[in-house]
């Protein structure tokens, strides 16, 4: 084919350049979908990354109610023993696990807890330091004046916290 | 090294006498996770005497500890406060346990501002309640 001053050098040269800008073409969808995969890549890695910080921090969590509800049975056991000494060192124990339930229990990704039993936390972990702050301060305190307005709320809690770890267990089982 | 229950008394009476006269700066904090690996108030008395003062569980209750050190830091002594009753005819050790049960919540409070915060937020009231004058 000859048309008048094009050579067929000069098609040569166009069909290059359709070829080339085919291949442009072709690196860019390539790179462009080399770069999609990346990021469903990232994104799918920051989702487990995720999901397994919210098991651990459930687990941290089902460990830390385990040791309050623990506790309470200690507190239940040194007032109906009248035991000072096993009474100081559990509500000890006691206010700082509450303490550390209750910040976990307020970290980004744990699991869903009402915000009624961490607050219960909270102001239980208090209490549980002034009782014992009261029975330490004392020669020969009767334990049950001390922690006696504490056992039933500590009871209900300790139930709530029962309810809370078993369903906990199950869902993780479940994974 | 051992100090002696009057020995204790003394530092605690002085203590609380010089604090409360506003002589003594406290600073630091005794929050359980607190970051800080030296949990307590502390207050030097400059080339003299480092004092620490905490509560024994990290929850700003009773019991507390008084420790004594030398102005790098060395302890010197701790003392552990122990039961005390309202008066005082009691042991020295429950006398200097009362003593720094008192002064405890004080250094706390003195730590965070609160009197020179109350103070300020009282003038702001009476500045409302104060009669115009004639």
């Amino acid at each position: 084919m000859h048309v008048d001053g094009i050579t067929w050098l000069d098609w040569v040269m166009a069909a290059f350049t359709l070829v080339g800008f085919g291949a442009t073409g072709f690196g860019l969808y390539q790179a462009w979908s080399q770069a999609r995969k990346a990021t469903t890549a990232a994104e799918a890695a920051k989702d487990a990354v995720a999901a397994t910080r919210a098991r651990l921090l459930a687990v941290e969590i089902v460990h830390e109610f385990g040791a309050v509800r623990q506790a309470v049975s200690h507190v239940i056991n040194a007032t109906e023993t009248n035991n000072p000494e096993v009474a100081k060192f559990a509500l000890v124990e006691l206010s700082e696990a509450m303490r550390r339930g209750g910040a976990l229990a307020r970290e980004d990704g744990a699991p869903l807890i009402s915000t009624e039993i961490i607050s219960q936390l909270e102001t239980t972990s208090k209490l549980a330091s002034v009782a014992k702050a009261d029975i330490a301060r004392r020669t020969n305190p009767k334990v049950r004046t001390y922690t006696g307005e504490l056992l039933e709320p500590l009871t209900d809690l300790s139930h709530s916290l029962l309810d809370f770890v078993t369903a906990q267990k199950y869902a993780l089982d479940k994974e | 090294m051992q100090f002696t229950g009057d020995e204790w008394l003394e530092f605690a009476i002085k203590l609380q006498t010089a604090t409360f006269r506003g002589r003594l700066r406290w600073t630091g904090s005794d929050q359980l996770f607190d970051p800080d690996s030296t949990r307590g108030f502390s207050t030097t008395v400059a080339g003299n005497a480092t004092y620490r003062l905490r509560t024994k569980d990290g929850d700003e209750q009773f019991p507390y500890i008084l420790t004594v050190c030398e102005p790098d830091g060395t302890v010197l002594a701790d003392f552990v406060t122990v039961p005390y009753g309202d008066d005082w005819e009691q042991p020295v050790e429950a006398q200097a346990s009362r003593v720094i049960a008192e002064l405890y919540p004080y250094v706390e409070r003195s730590v965070t501002g609160a009197p020179q915060k109350a103070r300020s937020l009282l003038e702001g009231l009476d500045g409302l309640i104060a009669d115009p004058p004639l």
